[in-house]
C-alpha cells in the first residue's frame, strides 16, 4: 500500500535522505526511527508531496505522488511533526475544512466529526478557536482532520508528542484498529516504547540511510551482540553517546 | 545582562535574518539594497527638486513648501495610529523571544526597555522612510542651516514615540482584562478607529485652498489656509513638529522651542505614563496578564459565508470560505481594508461638500470606485495568499489541481469587491454626485478592475508569501511589497494620465453615450482583455505552486 524505491532527498552537496527502500503492507502498523536530523521528517514530507524526491519514487495505494499526485493524496492522511493549523478556526471548522478539500460528502462530514470528536475527548472545545487549544488538543485535531476522509494510507510524524497518557492512549488504539480495519499506517516516534509494543516492523533510518528494517523480533535476532531490547539495538545502530562519555560531561 | 548587550542580540539577529542566507539570495538582497539605495536617493532629490521649485514661487512658496511638510506628518500620524498600535502589543506580550527573556535572570525593566525602542523603530521604519527624503528634500532646496537636520534627528523619534507610548499604555491596561492576542485586536480597532477619526477630522476642520467667492489671489488664499491651520489641528503632535522644523529651516531656531519642548514634554509625560502602567501590570511580573480569558465559541453549523458560496465547487468553497474567515476573525487584517474602504467612500462627500457635485466629481470618483476594485482586490488577493501561513501545508496536501487551488484564491477577492464597487457606485448615483453615464461605465470597469488587480495580488502572494510570518506586517517579503508598491505606482500614474485626458476633454464628453453600441463592444473588450490578463497571472503563479517545496 505505501511503497519508496530509492528516494533521496539532496540539499547542495548535503543528502538528508538516500537510497531509501521499503514496502508498507495493507494492515500494517511501521515504526519510523531514528535520531533527530537523521531524515524522518524529510521522507515523511516526500511521501505526503511536501518535498519533491532529488531521486526514486513514493507509490501510495498504487498511485505515484509525482506523477499521480491527486490520486495518491486522495487516499493518504497525514499528522505532521508540528500541528500548525489555522488558529482563527475552530476545530470542528478545521477538520470541516479538511473533509471538503478532499470532497467528502456533508452528511458523512458530520457523523465522523461527532465520532471523532467523543472518541478523542474533544467534543467540548470543538467550537472554541483553535488559538486556544493546548498543543495536545491541537494534536488531536491534526489527527481527527488526518482520518476524516478515511484514508487508505496514514502517515504521522511523532503523534504522540504533547497528548496526555489517556490521549496517547486512544491515539494508539485508533492506529491499532485502523491497522485491523486493512488500513497501512506509517508513523515515526522517538519513543521506542511504543515502537517496541505498537509496531508490527520498524526501519531505522540513520544520517540519511535506512540502517534496519524488520520486525522487532527479527531485529533482535540478527544482533549479533545479544541485546534484548530495541532501545541497545536502536543506540548501536545510530551511535549513542557512551556511558563513560556522559559521566565525563556531568563531572567536567 | 546590560541593555546594551540585549540591543547588540537584537540587532546581530536582525542583520543575520537579512545576511546569513544562501549565497544566490544573498547576492539579490544586497542588490536590492543598492536599488533601494538609488531609489531613496531620487527620491531625496525629486524632493528637493520640487521643494526647489516651491522656493521659486513669490511670494507663498515658502509657506505652501511648510504645508506640504506638515501635511505629510498629518498622515503620518494617522497612518502610525492605523499601522503600528496593534504592533506594540505583539512586541510585549506576544514575541516569541519573551518567555526566555522573562525567565532569564535580566531586569525586568530592561525588557521593558528593550521591548519599547523595539516597538518603536518596528513601528516607525516606514514613517522614518517616507520623512526623511521629504525633510532632506526640503532641507537642501532651502538650504537649512546644521541644526535642521540635528532638529530632525532627534524629533523624529521624539514625535513617532507618542503613538507607541499610547498603544503601550492602552496594551497594558486592555491586557489587564482580556487575552494578549485578544489585546492586539482590540487595539487593532482602536488604533483604526482613531486614525480614521483624525482622517475625517482633518477633512473636516482645514481650511479650504479653494475660496474664490472671498480671497481672490493664490498668496492670500495660503494665508488663509494657514491661519485656518491654527484651530483645533495646531493641537496634534504633527503640527508642533511642523512648527519646529519650519523655523529650524528658516533659521530662527527660538522659534522652534516652544513646539521642541511641548513635543518634548508630550513625549515624556507618556513615556512616564507607559512605564508607570507597565510597572503596575508588567514588570511586577508578565504573568499578572490575564493568559487565557473567555473563550471565543464560533457557530456551530453552517455559517453565512458557506451560505454566500453557495456556488462554488466544494473544493473552492471550502477554501474561499476558510480564507474569508481568516480575514474576518482577525481585525488585525480586517483594520486596513475596513479603513480604506472607509475613507473612499466618505471622501466624495467630504469633498463635494466643499466643491459641490458639478463636473470636478466624475473622474475622481470613477479613480475611486475604480482604484477601490484595483487595490483592494490586489491587496486581497496577495494576503488570501499569505493569510495560510505556516498552516498552507494543509491545502499544499489536498487532492485538489494547483489552478483550482489558485482559483479559489483569485474568486474571493473580486466576489467581495465587485458587489462593493458598485454599491458604490449606486450610492453616488443616489446621492446625485454622478449620472448615469458613469454608473453605465462603473457597471464595467469595476469587475475589469478587481479581475486584473486580485489575480496580479495571488501571484504577488505566490512568490513573495512569508510563510513564517507572525504579524500581518509580516505576510509579505520586503521584495515583494516593493513589487506591490512598483504595480501600485504604475497603477495610479495610468490612472492619473487617463484622468488628465478625460477632464481635458469634459467628463461628459468622454463618459457620454450611455450604452450606445460602442459602448458594450468596448466593455466586452475590456472585460476579456481583463480575464485574458488574470489568466496569464494565474498561470504564472500555478507555475509557482507547482514547483513548490513545503521545508517549513
Amino acid at each position: 500500500m505505501l511503497s519508496l524505491k530509492n528516494l533521496t532527498k539532496n540539499y547542495d552537496d548535503f543528502a538528508a535522505v538516500s537510497n531509501l527502500s521499503l514496502e508498507v503492507r495493507p494492515g500494517e502498523l511501521f515504526g519510523f526511527l531514528g535520531p533527530n536530523g537523521a531524515g524522518k521528517t524529510t521522507t515523511i514530507k516526500m511521501i505526503s508531496g511536501l518535498l519533491r524526491p532529488t531521486e526514486g519514487t513514493v507509490e501510495i495505494g498504487g498511485h505515484d505522488i509525482l506523477t499521480d499526485p491527486l490520486g495518491a493524496k486522495a487516499v493518504l492522511g497525514l499528522v505532521p511533526d508540528s500541528p500548525v493549523l489555522y488558529k482563527k478556526l475552530s476545530g470542528r471548522e478545521f477538520v470541516r475544512f479538511v473533509a471538503e478539500l478532499y470532497s467528502v460528502d456533508k452528511q458523512t462530514t458530520e457523523k465522523r466529526i461527532k465520532d471523532l470528536l467523543d472518541l478523542l475527548g474533544m467534543a467540548e472545545n470543538a467550537d472554541d478557536l483553535i488559538e486556544t487549544y493546548s498543543h495536545g488538543m491541537r494534536q488531536k485535531t491534526a489527527i481527527m482532520a488526518a482520518l476524516v476522509h478515511d484514508p487508505g494510507v496514514v502517515v504521522l510524524d511523532e503523534p504522540t508528542v504533547g497528548l496526555d497518557p489517556r490521549s496517547a492512549r486512544v491515539a494508539k488504539d485508533v492506529l491499532r484498529a485502523l491497522c485491523d480495519r486493512g488500513k497501512t499506517v506509517f508513523m515515526s516516534t522517538h519513543i521506542l516504547e511504543i515502537a517496541e509494543r505498537m509496531c508490527d516492523r520498524v526501519g531505522i533510518i540513520n544520517k540519511g540511510e535506512l540502517v534496519a528494517v524488520g520486525a522487532i523480533a527479527e531485529l533482535r535476532a540478527g544482533d549479533e551482540g545479544g541485546k534484548t531490547s530495541l532501545e541497545d539495538i536502536f543506540l548501536e545502530l545510530t551511535g549513542g553517546p557512551e556511558q563513560e562519555e556522559i559521566i565525563k560531561f556531568l563531572d567536567s | 545582562m546590560s541593555l546594551y548587550r540585549l540591543i547588540a542580540y537584537k540587532l546581530k539577529i536582525f542583520f543575520s535574518r537579512i545576511f546569513r542566507v544562501k549565497e544566490r539570495k544573498l547576492v539579490f538582497r544586497i542588490a536590492s539594497i543598492a536599488g533601494l539605495s538609488v531609489l531613496f536617493g531620487l527620491f531625496i532629490a525629486g524632493t528637493s527638486g520640487f521643494f526647489a521649485a516651491l522656493r521659486l514661487i513669490t511670494p507663498g512658496g515658502e509657506l505652501l513648501a511648510g504645508l506640504v511638510v506638515a501635511i505629510t506628518f498629518h498622515a503620518l500620524l494617522v497612518l502610525a495610529f492605523v499601522l503600528d498600535i496593534a504592533t506594540t502589543t505583539n512586541i510585549f506580550f506576544l514575541s516569541s523571544d519573551l518567555p526566555l527573556l522573562m525567565a532569564a535572570p535580566i531586569q525586568t525593566s530592561r525588557v521593558f526597555a528593550l521591548k519599547y525602542l523595539e516597538a518603536l523603530a518596528t513601528g516607525s521604519l516606514v514613517s522614518i522612510f517616507i520623512a526623511i527624503p521629504i525633510l532632506l528634500g526640503y532641507g537642501i532646496a532651502f538650504r537649512a542651516p546644521f541644526y535642521f537636520y540635528v532638529g530632525m534627528i532627534v524629533l523624529l523619534p521624539v514625535f513617532l514615540s507618542i503613538p507607541v507610548s499610547i498603544g503601550t499604555i492602552a496594551g497594558f491596561v486592555i491586557a489587564r482584562f482580556v487575552r494578549a492576542s485578544r489585546v492586539k485586536e482590540i487595539l487593532g480597532l482602536l488604533g483604526g478607529a482613531m486614525g480614521l477619526a483624525f482622517w475625517i477630522g482633518f477633512q473636516v476642520m482645514r481650511p479650504s485652498l479653494e475660496d474664490p467667492g472671498q480671497i481672490s489671489d493664490f498668496t492670500g488664499r495660503l494665508q488663509a489656509y494657514a491661519a485656518g491651520s491654527g484651530g483645533a489641528m495646531s493641537l496634534l503632535p504633527s503640527s508642533h513638529l511642523a512648527s519646529a522644523l519650519s523655523a529650524l529651516r528658516a533659521t530662527r531656531p527660538l522659534a522652534a522651542v516652544g513646539p521642541v519642548l511641548i513635543l518634548l514634554a508630550t513625549s515624556l509625560v507618556l513615556f512616564g505614563i507607559s512605564v508607570v502602567t507597565a510597572r503596575r501590570m508588567y514588570l511586577a511580573g508578565w504573568a499578572r496578564v490575564v493568559p487565557g480569558g473567555k473563550k471565543r465559541k464560533v457557530r456551530r453549523g453552517r455559517s453565512p459565508i458557506d451560505a454566500a458560496l453557495f456556488w462554488a465547487p466544494k473544493a473552492e468553497r471550502a477554501i474561499m470560505g476558510t480564507t474569508a474567515r481568516l480575514f474576518i476573525r482577525d481585525p488585525q487584517q480586517m483594520m486596513p481594508v475596513a479603513t480604506i474602504s472607509i475613507m473612499m467612500a466618505v471622501f466624495p462627500f467630504l469633498t463635494a461638500r466643499r466643491h459641490g457635485a458639478e463636473g470636478f466629481l466624475s473622474p475622481v470618483l470613477l479613480l475611486a470606485v475604480a482604484g477601490l476594485a484595483f487595490v483592494g482586490s490586489m491587496n486581497l488577493g496577495m494576503n488570501g495568499v499569505a493569510i495560510d501561513g505556516s498552516s498552507f501545508w494543509r491545502i499544499l496536501c489536498a487532492p485538489v489541481t494547483v489552478k483550482r487551488k489558485l482559483a479559489a484564491k483569485f474568486m474571493l477577492p473580486v466576489t467581495v469587491f465587485i458587489p462593493i464597487g458598485w454599491a458604490l457606485t449606486l450610492v453616488f448615483k443616489g446621492a446625485g454626485l454622478v449620472s448615469w453615464a458613469f454608473v453605465s461605465y462603473a457597471v464595467w470597469i469595476v469587475p475589469g478592475m478587481s479581475v486584473v488587480g486580485s489575480s496580479v495580488g495571488v501571484v504577488i502572494g505566490m512568490y513573495f508569501a512569508n510563510w513564517d510570518w507572525d504579524i500581518p506586517k509580516r505576510m509579505i517579503t520586503v521584495t515583494g511589497r516593493l513589487v506591490m508598491a512598483g504595480v501600485l505606482g504604475g497603477f495610479f500614474a495610468g490612472t492619473a494620465i487617463l484622468m488628465g485626458a478625460i477632464s481635458s476633454r469634459g467628463p461628459e464628453s468622454v463618459l457620454g453615450g450611455v450604452m450606445s453600441g460602442p459602448l458594450l463592444v468596448g466593455a466586452a473588450i475590456g472585460i476579456l482583455i481583463a480575464l485574458l490578463v488574470a489568466y496569464i497571472f494565474i498561470t504564472l503563479a500555478a507555475r509557482r505552486l507547482s514547483r513548490m517545496e513545503w521545508k517549513n
